[in-house]
Formats: C-alpha cells, structure tokens, sequence
C-alpha cells in the first residue's frame, strides 16, 4: 500500500536512540521454536507452506553436492556486515562479525568470522613508557567493572590487550610534536569499548581525563578498514582456512554457513573481474490492510488482507516468481502463486516463510520502511502470531525496528524506522527517491509517472474494502492491483539503476550498502578518512559531540558566510552568454591549498614557521604547504577524483551495456563522496566540524570568483560579467556578436584563466546560453549550447517553482512562457499567451485540473493549529458525508471556490474538485490570478518589460464568466429551472412557441431563422466531447490493464483525472442540448 | 416532382421499378426505438459495453457446445483448455490521449494520425470477467488480424510465466440466417409471372455535390441525361453510403434524387451527425429541403444501417469500421477486413478501443445477430467484391469449428461483401442486380 508519508528531503540522521523497539510481543517464546515441523499454532493450519515445501518452488538453486566447503575456497560477494556479541566457553563474551552475501552461482552465504576485537586509543602522558601499562589495564578493568555492576562479571577481564604506540592526531599540524605517543586498548566487546572510552574520557581511570581516539567508529566499519574491505566488495575465504558451521541448519537460513578467524578472510578490491555482482535476489513487496471509511489502517485493529511479493535477479528483468497471499478466497492469476487464508495469522506466518524460502538479499517496496514493514511487526505481535519476526538469515534473530530521528533542513525532524533483518538489506524505493531527487510530490503515483512515465492506478482504499468484501475475483482484482504496487519499486529500482549505484558508492565510500539508507551521509566520509588515516598511522580525535541548538533539526550545514555570488544584472540578453565554470570547484581549492586537519597550523604554532612553509587562508587561517605535509584530506580528494578519471575513460571504452551502468554509477559516486567531504569538514554537528577549513575553502572560492570577474573584464574590453554564482560566472563578451565567437571566446579565457589558479583548480569553459534571461539570484533560464550548431536544451534555475502548494497551472503556464521567450524569441507571443491564459482563467475555461492544489493530511484533523485549506475542506467533508471523507495519510486534492461573502477567507473557500465538477461551482479565478500567477510571471516578464502588471490588467480581463451553480444545487435549490434559448440565451417560453406550432425546446422564435447554424453549433461541441470521452475512458481502461472491468482508479495526480469526470458531465448536457431541437417532420 | 432552382424538372423517369423495402435500423437498436428517446448513459462505463459482448457472444460458443469452456481464473495448469475472452491488443504506437496531455498541458499537441498502427511489439492478451492473459500465439502472423475488442475462443496450455500457449484461435459459430420476409416480396410483372429482368440498386459514397461529376451522375440517375434509361428505370434505390455533407448543394442533390429515386443517406465519418457509433441519422434541419416529408423519398439512415430489399438483407456502414479495423491489424483489403468482422460477428470490434461509441447498457448493436446477404462498407478507396460462404450454425460440430476455412462445410451461406469506392475521386457507383447479386461498376465518365 502506498500512503504519502510527510514529503522531506535531504535526510539527515541525526541521533539514534539505543532501545526503542516498538513492537512488543509480550509472550513470544525467547527461543523461536524450529520450524519445518509443521505449523501447530493454529487449528486447521496449511501445513504445506512451511519454509521447507516452498523452497521446492522459491528456493535458490541447489548447492551443488560436489562442492566440499572448507576444502575449496569460498568465493562470495558480500552484501551485509553486522555483529553480534556471544558468550563463548570460557566464559568471556566476545563480537563475532556476520558477513552476508552470495556466491557468483548464486547461493547464500553467512561466514562468522571469529577473534576481531574491539579497539580504541588514548593519548599517553609524554612521561609513560611500558612499565605503566599494567597498571593502568589493571586501573582501567577494575573502574570499568565496579561502574559496571554486578550482573556485568565478564568485565573482570575486559581489557585484553594495552600497548604503546606511536601515531599522530589527524588534528592540526604540530611543528614540533611530530609522532606521539597512543595506548591502544583492546577491549572483547563494543558495548565494553563504549564503556571504557567514556571511563576514560570522565577521568575515572587514574584521576584523569584522556584524550579519545577512534573510539566511536562502528565495530563493522573498523573491521571492514582493517580488512581492506569496502562495500558489497568480493571477499574470498582460502581453502582449508574455514570450517562449516556446526549445526547450520539450526543457527542460519543460509544456503552455505560458515566460520573463519578474522586474518584469514580476504577481501578483493572492486575493480577488474571483482566489479561486477553475484546474481543479488530481489523482493519487491506491497501489502493492502483493511480500512475501516476515513480510518488510516490501525495494526491493532484492521487485518492485513494481502501481501504480493516480486521476487527478481539483479540484472535481469524478467520476474522470477510473483506471489500473493490473501485473506479470504481468491480466483488464479496466470504466472502468479496465489495462496489464500481463512486466518490473518497464517497468511502472516506463509508470508514470513516465503520470505525466509525466497531468501531475497534485499527487500525492496514503496515506503515500506515507515509502512508496510512496521504494520506486519505490529500487526503480526497484535496476532500474538509469535513465529513471525524471523525474517532473517539468522534462524534465532527476531526481527526488530526501531525509530530513529531523520531531519532535513528543509522539514525540520521526522521519524523513521530502522529494522534489523539479518542478511537482508532493505532498499525502500521510496528513500532512495526522496534522498536522490528533488520532486513536487513523492507519492507512487507522482513517481510513476515521473520516472517511468505512465500513471499509475490508483484504488483508494474505501474501494479497497469493498473489492475485499466481494468474491474471489473482486479480491483478485485486487490481488492484480496489489501486485503492480509490487513491481512497480523493482521497475523504479531498476530504471534509476539504484542498486547498481548504490553498490558503487558503497564500494567507493567503504561502508555498508544498507547503511547508505539507513544513516546520514557523513557516515561516507567517515569511512574514508578513517581508511585513509589508519593507513598512515594517523588516528581521528573523538571531540565531544557539540549539542544541536534544540529544535534547529541538526541542519548540518555550514552556518557561516556562504559563498556570495556577483549580484545579477537583471535582464533579457539576446546575445550569447558565455559560462567559465570551476570544475569540482570545492575539491580543487582543498587540493590546491592543501586544506586538511592536518596542515592546519594552529594560531600559537604559526610563528615556528617558516613563511614559505604555510599558506593564510583570506580568512586568516593557516595550513601548511604540501611540501611540509601533504594533507589526508588533499590525498583522499586526489584518489577520488582520480579514479573518477578512470572510471570515465573505462566507461568510454565498455562495450558492455551492464558494466557501462556500472561504471557511471561508479564515476557519479565518486563525484559526490569527493563534494561531501568539504561537507563533511563544515557540518557543526558532524564528526569532526573544523570551520577552519570550511570558511576558508568558501573563501577562497569567492575570491576566485572576483578575481576571474575582473580578469575577464580587463582582458576583453567590453566584455561585462553579468552574474557569478557559487562556481560559475556568466559573461557577456559583446552586444553584437556571434556564437561560435563567443565560444572561441570563452574557451581562451578558460585557459587563460585557469594559468593563473594553483593547480589542480581549473576554469573550464563548456557552455553559453543564449538567449540567457536573467531574473535575480539562482533564478535564470536560457538556451544552453555547447556547440554551436544546435542548443542541447533549455536550462532553468529556480525558476519552475516546484513548490509543493502550487496548482499545476503555475508550472505549465511558466514553461510555455519560457519556451516561447528563449526557443521562439518571441515576446509579444509570450505576453499574448498570457493575456490569454489569464483571459481564459477569468472565463473559466482552464481545465480543473490544473487548478487542483493538494495536501497530505498528516495528522488529525482536530491536530492543525494554524487555519489551513485541505484541514478545512475535511472538515467540511466529514459533515458532508463522513464515510468518504480523507483520512489521516490521505492527501487532500481541492480547489478555491468564491465565497457567499466578501469577508470568507480563502482557506474557508477550499472545495473538493469532483463537488466543484458536478455542481457547476464558481472558482474563484481572482484569486488564482492573485496569488497564484501574478508573483512568478511578473519576476519572469520584470526582466522583458517594463511593466508586467499589465499582464493582469486591461481589455482581456474585462470579459468574466461565472459558472452558474446547477439547477437544483445550493440556492438555485428552489428558484424555478427555465430553459435558455442555446441561441440568444434568452428564457424559452414553451406556451409561446407551441402557439406558433413549433416543435422543439432548443431555440426561441426569434432565433429559429437561423436554426441549421445553432444545431451544427451545438452538434460540432457534441462531437467534440464524444471524441474526449472515448479517448479518456478508453485510456484509464488501457492504463488499468482491463476493459470488462470498471475504471476505479482515483489517481488525482493524473492530469486526465478530473477531465475524465468532467466530460461525462458536459456530454451528458450537450446531448440533452442536442435533442431539444426537434426532430418531427 | 420537385425542380430544382432552374426550374429544371427532376425524375424524367417514369414507370421507375419498385423492390420492396423495410427499413430495419430499429429493430437491430442502431436508433433508439420512437418515443423511447433513451439517452446513452455517460456515467456507465465502457467495461459494460464489452461485458454484454462478452456474455453473448458467449451465449453463441455455447450453444453449440455448453460445456467446453473455463473461464480464465479456472485454467489448470499442464493440460490445454478452452477459454472465450475480448482480445485486446496491446499497441505502443496506438494514439493515447496521456501523450497528449503529458507534454505541455496549455498548448497540447494531438498526436499525428498514422495509417497503420502495427508493430512488433504489440502484444495480444484474452480476458474475460475473471481476469486478463496474454497470448503466445504460435506465430507472429496470427496477430495480424486480431484487433482488439473481439471476442474468440481459445484453446491453449498454460505456461510457467503465466501466459496462454495458443494452440487454437476459433471465430464465433456464423450467425444464423434471418427468418425469411413474411410474404413472397418478389414483384411480379403485370401478366403475374415472376420478374426476372434485373432489378438494381445503385450503391454510392463520398460525393461532392458540387462538382460536376455529381450533377452528371444525379442527371443520369434520374433520368434527365437521356441515356441508358432502360437500366436506368430499372435502378429502384440508391444507397448513400456516407459523405455527403450538409451543404446547400448536397441538400439540392438530394432533393432532387430523391424526388426521383428512394434513396437511402447514410452519414459518414465528415458528414455533420454524432460522431460516436451508431451514428443517429442526418438531422432534417440540414437537410430542409431533401427531407421533405411526401416530396422526396429519402430515407435518413444510421450507420451501421441494415435493411431488406427485394428480399435481400443488407447490412452496410459508411466504412469506419473498415478502415479502423485496418489501421489496427495487418488486414490489407477491405473484402478481406469485411470478411474478419462478419466472423467475428461484431460490425465494429474495434469501438469503443479506437473507434468512438455510446456506452450501452444492455446490448451491444453493433454485434451480427442474422447473417446479411449483402455486407457493404463506404468510403473505400477502391471498388471491391467478393462471394464468400460461411458454415452456418447447424453444419459446426463442437469439436471442428475452426476447420471451417479448410474443409467446406455441409451447409453453407453465401454473403457479398461490397466494399463501395468514394464517388468523388472514382467517379465509380456500383449497380448492384438484386436478383442475381452480380455487381457491375458504373463510371458515369465512360458513358456515351
């Protein structure tokens, strides 16, 4: 089921709390009970689907007999990492990490890999040497077990290994202090690692405080850096270095289970023969509830009354198996497993063992992280259906969620679940979209017909209800609708490559694939710097976390001055616009400078310098030259960005269409971990904030942008920069001059240009716009060219206002506008098109559709404070009729009707669209004009004309037609229906015309002179209609895959939508019209 | 006689030969019935167009064989069996209103109207009221002819990916030939003996009345022209099929036919009536003059539009039908298109896919319930004629109903299929002999 959740971007995880789990299955067994056994829970239970008997038809291909595991290598390509902390025979408790992943034949794998501890370090006081070491392991063991109490007795020997080192801090360049000295302490388990480092930090241990050091790294993390181990990566087990896991079939759901001591397991770098993936199982699912009218599904209250299931191979798209399983009977749909149940809990529990059969390395859906996981969990504990929550590769591992806190700077902090399903990543399509695109609205509707450019059917869920209280085949029909909703994720999955590029940030950044979603960005370059710096013995200090302004939503950007842009001379240039854009602008002044943790000098150790050793920053902050020290964070750029340049040419030169994608996803990822690092430097609650670097790297960008604004305008006379933004700047050469000169132009100044930057910063030249009109900051459009025989395209910048609560003719009305001025050059048709828009909106001619505005409805009605529109119209709904009104996570379409009175607010004049279409109602076309048209085309024409307030006032505004409410609606209820004349409009006087012997009702007395010319009229606007209908009907028939059955899709994102409803309405008129002319002889 | 503004004195002809007409538009529910003035119901979906089709056609399989068929949601797995679905086929190239709107919604662009909208790609399901399969059909040339809209019977296995193995595509059994007229309508001549001389009705479509060629033709058909009267005087209808329009001239055109000679006026696809199917009548109000009750003998017809002359039935369109059923199949001759919808019994499958119609409630129209012994079509943009016979009901066994193109069946009907060229760029009507059904091409540029 696809419910809008609140649409957000730009996530950013901000704090995860520790216990938080939601369901709770209060007499659930602690061990899961076996299954394979049959299903004894339930009387009457379909014994046939265990996990067992559907591996027959879901499972992965046989392990082949000869394979003799341990005694050849073991080759897999690993998806997932986690830990887990056992108690072993001694007594001690340790982590063992999990390793997932599959085999290139396709079999699930699970390696526990044994005997990787858990480390950090501390700062050593100068005067400690060996001798103090026991001691203080002997100090740091006992705090940590009185602190611990007494149920923590494995903490008597926690502490398993100190020892001095030499490292450096990654922070600041010391002048003198090169090399100091570090205790690496060794713990058995993350948790005591937790423990001790806070001990530390405190002062507890000796009566001081100690300086941490790589000691809030994630334990899967530290082990993948000290493998050499990146996401999704090959790894490789030697012959004879592993054993098979004693009882596998009771400790995994794996295929291959084994175990291996950590320094035997090797990991193959991503490149060569180890780019490409294993044959990754992909499940795709949807799941309907029953909904009681008005009433977001409750899982407490309203059953899950199917589950449809898509079960793909990553790289083929062809499905391997469709399910679905239903409550209630259920007629057979062709290629597709149909399983019915009398008992909710059954179908959960078939569910659940399909899942655990199929063996899917990732569960894919729609919002199925903040709906469709959370509801079965909840559910199925409602069910007390105690067998449910093992969806993972781990046989005894219940399957958790738990909340975590997601903010963007734009919507402020909203929740969402985090699940632990052992093996298996999720990848909510969903998520994915939100963090990689910026869309007017996310629903699966909107996506669709985004991405894969088709609408999507959409059955609102009172329907749903009816469908499933009918017979077999309303529920099939259902079960077909819900299938679609499966396979739809996978097709996006698969359009948007999101796999494949996920799997090739995961490998470039290091980190897991599922942590990508699961965790904030940083988490990349945390990866990296940590990769980088363990490899040149420099350790990461853990400063204490700065608490977020309460309530600011962790917006973890920089917050000092950003980068300010040459102020736009506004206007309409119809000569060419030559563009010099920095490339990797950020990248390049960090590399340039060499701006790191570890060049920055601080203020008291400047002097010791010499001055040729060190730059100043134009903010006054120093680093020292590359030549003193090369900065990690220059050298992690260069490797980025090198092996971007790789990853291009490799893509240039495949042939292979796969491993093109591959590669492109593979350059892309590179491109956007090299930009988060100067992110990841200014991010004030981030892992290791340093404005130092940040505000100068800002700063150095602005002063390339002055110094590139007056060099241009020196070297060419003439030329003018008309605008400079982050990274950019526009300029005009000339008034009269040609585009291939422009371009000539414009490629010399790059190149002289980018000789006078520190390397590797360059100036490049590579597009002009021409025509270019320029509006304010970041707001601009053009036609962009880059040779110079045709444009590539027309290139908008904040300008199609995507905001959210605009109705669609805002955006369609500003493209045509845009179009006409930049690829027609034609102003007075671009003025003219919107005098007639306007004209036409005053009229009422404009398509309903365009006028809808909607809003999610994201929390009870009675929960609005402010006065709000669609909150309103619910309200007015709900009196209208209570059953059909939204509910909560329904989105709310309406438009703005007038007013009875002049003194109605606009959000009090909100009206459902569908009541507007049958009712005849008056839109309020001022309004539009006012508040939606008149800001954005009045800042697009300021720059074309001199007064743009015209485009609302003047003769075509004079005519207005106000829809007259239908007979027998609201006021008109009561006055008496009279027949117009279709001719003058004028009241039929049915005695007067049967006086004069005339038949028929169409046409007055005076107008029947002329009837051939009325009837043709009206005939000509009948068939008009009776073509709209037939193709709009026709269409959503073609859209809902079936013509014997109803069209119930209520898709109000659709743009035929309300043209679908409008239409049966006018035809039905135009009919009743065309036979009041008579047709006796 | 009516005269026309010159004063000219129309139908010169006398002692004109009659062939007795009934008009059966109404009875097949092409117009609604007098007084009933149903209006079609917009609110009522086309699902239920297609559902009533469905559900007859399927009465016709089944009384031929009751219990040969499953429904979809019943096919077992492994074994072949029989289902009676719609076709739809599924084509990328079909024109779609969302193209239209997706681009920009302000200044939308139709799509271009294309003369064939077949590709490789299209691909052809079956679904009846429990769901839709799509086909594999053994070869790629069974597609050819399947438009979507009819509905067949298929005989196939299902396959693991959900599809239907076709092993047998069958046409509907032929529908049943109509009762026979009440009386013996055939004239006699004066001495009583049956008249055996040909008798003709005159088959048209696409005229210009405004050019010359039609005036020649109307001064020939009424007799003003002075040539050829005795074929002349033994034409009793002329049959409109299609595309005239409503202008002065045609109005005039007809006024003058039609005082002369009954005719029949079919609307077409350009003539100025409804466009959705069947086509109501021209209305009298564009037609003041031809349509004057007791002056003329014009009979403002639907489309389709079926009628019995001489005995004969006829079942005709102005060509729609054809020439969609065309630019969605790889059917290439419209005989051979008139033929396919005869045996799919549906005069126009293709509405309300890509043919407009009225949504029907009850019954589809546009299905054949009797067998025509003339099926014609208009608008073609050649003349074209063909006898083919069809196996009538009684001569299908169940188990060899597709066999009917191979083996000649025992009992058979004959039916013309007439396909009538545009008048106006042939200058080609077509005499049509209602005792023999022998057709004979009138170019009216060739006579003496």
């Amino acid at each position: 089921m696809d419910r809008d959740s609140p649409e957000v971007e730009d996530y950013e995880e901000v704090s995860v709390p520790e216990e938080c789990e939601l369901a709770e299955y209060d007499d659930a067994p602690a061990e899961a009970p076996l299954e394979g056994g049959g299903v004894e829970w339930r009387a009457g239970t379909s014994d046939r689907l265990t996990v067992e008997a559907l591996r027959g038809t879901f499972g992965r291909p046989p392990v082949p007999s000869g394979f003799r595991m341990g005694q050849e290598a073991l080759l897999f390509n690993q998806t997932a990492c986690d830990y887990v902390v056992e108690r072993g025979e001694e007594g001690h408790e340790s982590a063992v990490i999990r390793v997932y992943g599959v085999t290139g034949e396709g079999h699930s794998v699970l390696c526990r890999v044994h005997g990787f501890l858990p480390y950090f370090y501390v700062a050593a006081p100068a005067d400690w040497d060996e001798s103090v070491l026991e001691s203080f392991r002997e100090a740091l063991e006992s705090t940590m077990a009185k602190f611990a109490g007494d149920e923590r007795h494995g903490a008597a020997d926690a502490v398993v290994g100190v020892s001095l080192v030499e490292r450096r801090s990654v922070l600041y360049y010391r002048p003198e202090a090169e090399g100091g000295k570090f205790v690496r302490i060794a713990v058995r388990t993350p948790a005591q690692l937790r423990q001790a480092a806070n001990l530390l930090r405190d002062g507890h241990v000796m009566r001081m405080p100690f300086e941490l050091y790589d000691s809030t790294i994630d334990h899967v993390l530290r082990f993948m850096i000290d493998k050499d181990m990146v996401g999704c990566s090959w790894v490789e087990l030697p012959a004879g270095s592993y054993t098979p896991l004693p009882d596998a079939a009771l400790l995994s759901n794996t295929q291959i289970a084994v175990e291996v001591s950590w320094e035997w397991l090797t990991s193959h770098a991503p490149t060569k023969e180890w780019l490409r993936s294993a044959p990754l199982r992909i499940l795709s699912l949807d799941i309907e509830c029953a909904g009681r009218k008005g009433v977001f599904p409750e899982p407490d209250k309203d059953s899950v009354i199917q589950i449809a299931c898509h079960v793909s191979v990553y790289g083929g798209s062809a499905a391997l198996h469709r399910a679905v399983f239903t409550l209630n009977t259920c007629a057979m749909i062709p290629g597709v497993h149909v399983y019915s149940f009398d008992d909710e809990a059954e179908l959960l529990q078939a569910f659940r063992n399909f899942c655990v059969a199929v063996d899917p390395d990732i569960l894919t859906g729609y919002n199925i992280v903040n709906f469709d996981l959370p509801y079965l969990l909840n559910r199925a504990a409602h069910l007390r259906a105690s067998r449910f929550p093992f969806l993972g590769r781990v046989r005894l591992a219940r399957t958790q969620m738990r909340k975590t806190k997601m903010s963007s700077s734009a919507f402020g902090t909203h929740d969402s679940m985090v699940f632990s399903i052992e093996g298996r990543v999720v990848m909510d399509m969903m998520q994915v979209i939100i963090r990689e695109y910026k869309l007017r609205s996310y629903s699966l509707n909107s996506v669709a017909s985004e991405f894969l450019d088709e609408q999507k059917e959409d059955v609102h869920y009172s329907i749903i209800s009816d469908l499933q209280a009918g017979n077999e085949h309303t529920r099939r029909r259902l079960a077909v609708y819900c299938l679609k909703d499966a396979y739809l994720p996978q097709r996006l999955m698969e359009k948007l490559l999101a796999l494949t590029n996920y799997t090739e940030l995961a490998r470039v950044t290091g980190v897991p694939l599922d942590w990508l979603l699961s965790r904030g960005h940083m988490v990349k370059v945390v990866s990296l710097l940590h990769r980088k710096a363990t490899r040149v013995g420099l350790l990461v200090p853990d400063l204490p976390r700065k608490q977020g302004d309460s309530g600011g939503g962790g917006d973890s950007g920089p917050q000092y001055e950003g980068a300010t842009v040459i102020e736009p001379k506004k206007g309409f240039y119809r000569m060419p616009i030559a563009t010099l854009d920095f490339a990797s602008l950020y990248p390049s002044i960090m590399m340039a400078h060499n701006l790191c943790y570890s060049t920055l000098v601080r203020e008291s150790d400047v002097k010791r310098l010499r001055p040729e050793d060190y730059v100043r920053s134009p903010l006054g902050h120093c680093f020292v030259r590359p030549t003193v020290r090369k900065g990690i964070l220059s050298v992690i750029l260069e490797e980025l960005l090198q092996s971007r340049k790789v990853a291009k040419r490799d893509m240039a030169a495949a042939t292979e269409p796969f491993l093109k994608e591959v590669l492109n996803g593979r350059q892309m990822a590179l491109k956007i971990s090299a930009n988060a690092v100067y992110g990841f430097t200014g991010a004030s609650t981030g892992k290791l904030p340093c404005m130092e670097i940040s505000a100068s790297v800002t700063a150095f960008g602005r002063q390339m942008i002055e110094l590139t604004k007056n060099a241009v305008e020196s070297m060419y006379p003439g030329a003018e920069v008309v605008y400079g933004d982050t990274d950019s700047v526009m300029v005009k050469f000339g008034d009269d001059i040609r585009l291939e000169r422009v371009m000539a132009l414009g490629a010399e100044a790059a190149a002289a240009l980018t000789r006078r930057f520190p390397p590797p910063v360059k100036l490049e030249f590579e597009k002009a716009y021409f025509p270019y009109l320029l509006i304010s900051k970041k707001r601009y459009a053009g036609l962009l060219w880059t040779r110079p025989e045709q444009h590539d395209k027309m290139d908008c910048k904040g300008i199609e206002s995507v905001r959210r609560d605009n109705c669609r003719l805002v955006a369609n009305v500003v493209s045509a506008v845009l179009r006409k001025l930049l690829v027609d050059q034609d102003v007075d048709g671009a003025i003219e098109f919107v005098k007639r828009v306007v004209s036409e909106l005053l009229q009422n001619k404009i398509d309903l559709s365009l006028l809808v505005v909607s809003k999610t409805l994201t929390r009870d009605v009675e929960k609005y404070e402010a006065k709000q529109a669609h909150v309103f119209l619910v309200e007015k709904l709900r009196k209208r009729d209570r059953g059909s009104a939204p509910g909560l996570g329904d989105r709310v379409p309406y438009v703005i009707i007038k007013g009875a009175t002049k003194d109605e607010k606009a959000y009090m004049r909100a009206e459902d669209p569908i009541y507007v279409l049958e009712n005849g109602t008056p839109i309020d076309a001022q309004y539009y004009l006012e508040n939606m048209l008149r800001k954005p085309l009045e800042r697009i024409f300021s720059a074309v004309m001199k007064r743009p307030e015209q485009l609302f006032s003047g003769a075509h505004t004079r005519s207005i037609h106000v829809t007259a409410p239908r007979a027998g609606s609201g006021i008109t209820k009561f006055a008496k229906f009279r027949l117009q004349c279709v001719g003058c409009r004028a009241a039929i006087n049915e005695a007067e015309l049967a006086r004069l012997g005339l038949t028929g009702t169409a046409l007055c007395a005076h107008c029947r002179q002329r009837e051939p010319e009325w009837y043709r009229k009206t005939l000509h606007q009948a068939v008009a209609l009776e073509k709209q209908y037939n193709a709009l009907w026709t269409q959503c028939q073609a859209c809902m895959g079936s013509c014997v059955q109803d069209v119930l899709c209520s898709n109000g994102d659709c743009p035929i939508f309300y043209r679908r409803r409008k239409v049966q309405k006018d035809i039905t008129e135009a009919y009743a019209t065309l036979a009041r002319f008579s047709d006796a002889w | 006689m009516a005269t026309d503004e010159n004063g000219r004195v129309a139908g010169t002809v006398t002692q004109r030969a009659h062939a007795a007409y009934t008009n059966d538009d109404a009875e097949c529910g092409f117009v609604e019935a007098e007084g009933d003035g149903a209006v079609p119901n917009f609110f009522q979906q086309y699902s239920q167009t297609y559902f009533c089709r469905l559900a007859e056609v399927r009465r016709f399989f089944q009384q031929a064989a009751p219990d040969a068929y499953v429904s979809l949601s019943e096919v077992p797995t492994g074994t072949a069996s029989t289902v009676i679905g719609v076709i739809y086929k599924q084509m990328p190239l079909k024109p779609s209103v969302l193209r239209e709107y997706a681009g920009d919604v302000m200044l939308p662009v139709p799509e271009v109207k294309r003369a064939n909208y077949v590709s490789d790609e299209d691909r052809v399901f079956i679904e009846d009221e429990t769901g839709r399969t799509e086909l594999c059909l053994a070869s790629a040339g069974d597609k050819d002819g399947l438009v979507s809209g009819v509905v067949m019977a298929v005989r196939g296995t299902q396959m693991e990916d959900g599809r239907l193995r076709v092993e047998e595509l069958r046409y509907p059994p032929t529908a049943p030939l109509p009762p026979p007229p009440p009386s013996t309508t055939l004239p006699k001549s004066a001495d009583g003996s049956v008249d055996t001389e040909p008798l003709y009705a005159c088959f048209l479509s696409d005229i210009d009345p405004t050019a010359a060629r039609a005036q020649l033709l109307l001064d020939y058909l009424t007799g003003n022209l002075g040539i050829d009267l005795p074929r002349v005087r033994r034409i009793a209808r002329v049959v409109i099929a299609g595309n005239i329009g409503d202008s002065d001239a045609a109005d005039a055109f007809l006024a003058n036919l039609a005082a002369s000679v009954p005719v029949d006026l079919l609307p077409g696809d350009r003539d100025p009536v409804r466009s959705a199917w069947p086509q109501r009548p021209f209305h009298r109000i564009l037609l003041p003059r031809a349509a004057t009750p007791g002056k003329t003998a014009l009979t403002r017809c639907s489309n389709p539009h079926t009628f019995t002359l001489h005995g004969r039935r006829f079942l005709g369109t102005s060509g729609q039908n054809v020439d969609n059923l065309m630019r969605f199949s790889r059917v290439t001759s419209t005989t051979e298109a008139l033929h396919r919808l005869l045996r799919y019994r549906h005069v126009a499958p293709t509405a309300p896919d890509t043919l407009v119609c009225q949504p029907v409630w009850r019954r589809d129209p546009l299905l054949i319930r009797h067998l025509p012994q003339v099926f014609f079509s208009g608008n073609a943009d050649a003349f074209a004629a063909q006898t083919v016979s069809l196996p009538l009901p009684s001569a299908i066994s169940s188990t060899d109903a597709a066999a009917m193109d191979t083996a000649a069946p025992a009992e058979c009907a004959s039916v013309l299929l007439l396909s009538v060229p545009r008048y106006a760029a042939s200058g080609a009507a077509v005499l049509l002999d209602l005792q023999t059904l022998q057709v004979q091409l009138l170019r009216v540029d060739d006579l003496p």
